[in-house]
């Protein structure tokens, strides 16, 4: 018997390894359900033969993209956590420390940033994708409620992890993504019972630091997990499959995993080296530097909130948002059409273009 | 008087004229108890217009004034306890204003500046003296030099650190004189000590100790003084040298020179910007960059001595520590080329990787098919 071997076995006879693996899988390690009965080598040997639908390849790529995006975001949080200071003082000053002092620091910096911005262009492009390809239908309502929960969870880690830096640049955008959350009903109440205010403050940094490093990752791990739930329930969303396509969870679902690991890390890497973020020097609350805009997805939302008048902008907002809560409930019975379907997710997302772009103009 | 006939006339002077009571009541005469009575005399227990109006009641003529504040501004024993000179009256006397109030009562006297009954200490910030009013007190008969003043790169430092000179610094506020311009540069040395020095050092110096020119206006401008005139020689050593003259040249060796070590300065303050966005540590050398700019500074002085060589020495300290940032600056910033170096790296690393995973596992997939 090998030395691995022996070690698991020493193991299995003190711990329940299936169940590890079976937690594991819970997040997306491995698709299908698994039995804590059996013994660790049943259990992969089971899931190695384990037919599957073309996991890692376009278009459920996305999927699993947010996912290793989000862990990704996890680690090198987490490496940034045991430099980082979150208070007026010192926040800017230790976030420079982790760019300037610590070893690869910025790399660590950079990738956490890149990674965020990564994060929310794929959600969505996920959210588009599943209108296109129509992910609402019966059973799969819960695919697209939960996408949209992720992205805007998502989109709150982002608002909040923007200010923790504290540079000029960090500061003023925070402020302009202040005054665009001020004007949407109920999402303006929960924002002000969770940080007490839209002034930046003293506590102001370190409730966002409590929202980013623990409140919105818990979400989106309860999230993540109810997708992966409803993934293994009802399955992946039924394109038409050729059957010499179906392919194992080992080697092919697995090795395709690690390859998409490899080519995020390479992105990463990539984006951080050659477009490093730089400070724009330490917040100044009385110095507003030019140019500075809110956040680049909250963009399409200055023309809807500033040229529709009486406040009815952000009412609009508000209402979309629920709309597209409830969408899989009513969407069934409106886009019947696929085609039409199609034709209408290249108008959504040319329209939230030329939002963006009209916010940017008037930002 | 008792003090209830005090309280009473004020209160009941202030019956029939409401509008200066009010006034009054906030003044420091008012504080110190001086009251109408001791300026107008009168009886101030009556509401009867006539009986108030008598005993000694007076209104005082604006040709009187001087007269009427020195009878207690210029009494030692009642003036002692408030630490105030009691010269004043002297001094206005024989101050330009006080000769021309000589001539015509039209002149400035004590309550043109002071005001009648607002009179407020000078560390009040409503006072007509308070150095932050002072400016605009002189102004209102002086609007020529106000604006000469307003443009000056004197009222400049004062609206950022409000200790630079304003009118009173030079002019003693009882005793404003024009200057001789044989003693400006004792004035202006008062505080520019060390450019004194270095002026009178220099030819400039030595011609002005014999004959009384170049004064430090005739350069620098009066109420108008600029910050630096001596990157535009044209305006000011042309006005006595001709262009080929020897001294000209030398102007103009001494302005290229810091113009240069100027440039220089600003080049690597902006290096040190970038560099800090990067961001590189920069401390230190903004520490050392004040330093060049403190040298550079003492340059600008040590030009007043018109020395090429004194010049010259102190230019290259700056533009030594300016050229010592730059090249650690760079050399930094050259070191930061090596993490794209090590991306080609990297990258070689992550393909190697991704094509031995896709070959290992279509290697596996094949084993598989063939079980």
């Amino acid at each position: 018997m090998s030395p691995i071997k022996k070690i698991i076995k020493w193991l299995e006879e003190r711990i329940n390894l299936t169940e590890i693996f079976s937690f594991f899988s819970a997040f997306g390690l491995y698709y299908g359900e698994i039995d804590t009965k059996d013994s660790i080598e049943e259990a992969l040997k089971k899931a190695s033969i384990k037919e599957l639908p073309p996991y890692g390849k376009w278009p459920h790529v996305l999927g699993i993209l947010t996912f290793l995006l989000f862990v990704f975001q996890i680690i090198t949080g987490m490496l940034l956590a045991f430099y980082y200071q979150p208070t007026l003082l010192s926040a800017y000053e230790s976030t420079r420390e982790i760019i300037r002092d610590i070893s690869f620091g910025w790399l660590i910096f950079n990738i956490h940033r890149w990674g965020a911005d990564l994060l929310i262009i794929i959600l969505i492009f996920r959210i588009a994708r599943f209108f296109y390809h129509q992910v609402w239908e019966k059973p799969r309502e819960l695919f697209w409620i939960i996408g949209i929960a992720i992205l805007i969870v998502s989109m709150g880690s982002f608002l909040t992890g923007k200010l923790l830096p504290f540079d000029q640049n960090s500061y003023w955008s925070t402020v302009r993504n202040l005054e665009i959350i001020e004007k949407i009903p109920l999402i303006a109440s929960i924002f002000n019972f969770l940080v007490g205010g839209f002034l930046i403050e003293e506590g102001t940094i370190i409730r966002f630091y409590f929202l980013h490093i623990v409140v919105f990752p818990l979400l989106l791990w309860i999230l993540f997990y109810l997708h992966f739930s409803t993934v293994r329930r009802v399955g992946l969303s039924a394109l038409e499959l050729k059957k010499e396509e179906k392919i194992t969870f080992y080697p092919s679902h697995l090795f395709s995993l690690l390859t998409a690991t490899f080519i995020i890390i390479f992105i990463l890497v990539t984006l951080s080296v050659f477009f490093s973020f730089r400070l724009m020097g330490k917040a100044d609350p009385l110095k507003t530097p030019s140019g500075t805009g809110p956040s680049w997805f909250m963009l399409f939302l200055i023309p809807v909130i500033e040229y529709i008048p009486w406040g009815l902008g952000g009412f609009l907002v508000l209402l979309l948002l629920i709309l597209l809560f409830l969408f899989p409930f009513f969407g069934e019975r409106i886009f019947r059409s696929k085609t039409l379907t199609k034709v209408l997710t290249f108008f959504f997302v040319f329209l939230y273009l030329i939002l963006s772009f009209w916010g940017f103009r008037i930002k | 008087m008792s003090l209830l006939s005090i309280i009473l006339s004020i209160s009941l002077c202030g019956t029939c004229h409401p509008d200066t009571n009010s006034i009054f009541q906030k003044s420091i005469h008012n504080t110190e108890g001086v009251h109408c009575v001791s300026c107008h005399g009168g009886d101030p227990n009556t509401l009867d217009e006539g009986k108030a109006h008598s005993q000694n009641f007076r209104k005082i003529p604006r040709n009187l004034i001087p007269q009427h504040c020195g009878s207690c501004h210029s009494n030692p024993l009642l003036m002692k306890p408030y630490g105030i000179s009691t010269d004043q009256l002297s001094l206005y006397l024989s101050s330009i204003h006080g000769k021309d109030f000589e001539k015509s009562p039209k002149k400035p006297v004590c309550t043109d500046c002071h005001g009648v009954h607002e009179i407020k200490k000078k560390d009040e910030p409503e006072g007509l003296t308070n150095p932050f009013n002072v400016v605009r007190t002189c102004g209102k008969c002086h609007g020529i030099i106000l604006q000469e003043y307003l443009s000056s790169y004197h009222y400049e430092a004062w609206k950022e650190r409000k200790n630079s000179p304003i009118c009173v610094t030079c002019h003693d506020p009882h005793l404003p004189l024009k200057f001789k311009t044989a003693d400006i540069d004792k004035l202006c040395g008062r505080c520019h000590s060390i450019s004194r020095e270095s002026f009178m050092d220099g030819p400039h110096g030595k011609f002005f100790y014999d004959k009384g020119v170049p004064s430090c206006g005739d350069c620098h401008g009066y109420h108008s003084i600029k910050r630096s005139r001596t990157l535009e020689i044209s305006g000011t050593c042309g006005k006595c040298h001709s262009k080929d003259s020897k001294e000209f040249k030398t102007a103009e060796k001494l302005s290229t020179m810091l113009l240069q070590t100027k440039v220089e300065i600003e080049r690597t303050e902006k290096i040190l910007d970038d560099a800090e966005k990067i961001p590189i540590a920069v401390e230190d050398y903004r520490a050392r960059i004040e330093e060049a700019k403190t040298f550079l500074m003492e340059a600008l002085i040590l030009t007043h001595s018109l020395s090429v060589e004194k010049n010259e020495e102190t230019l290259e300290k700056a533009r030594l520590i300016s050229k010592e940032i730059e090249r650690e600056i760079h050399e930094k910033m050259r070191n930061l080329k090596w993490r794209r170096f090590g991306l080609f790296v990297f990258w070689f690393y992550i393909f190697l990787t991704i094509f031995i995973i896709m070959r290992y596992k279509r290697w596996l997939i094949k084993r598989r098919s063939e079980k």
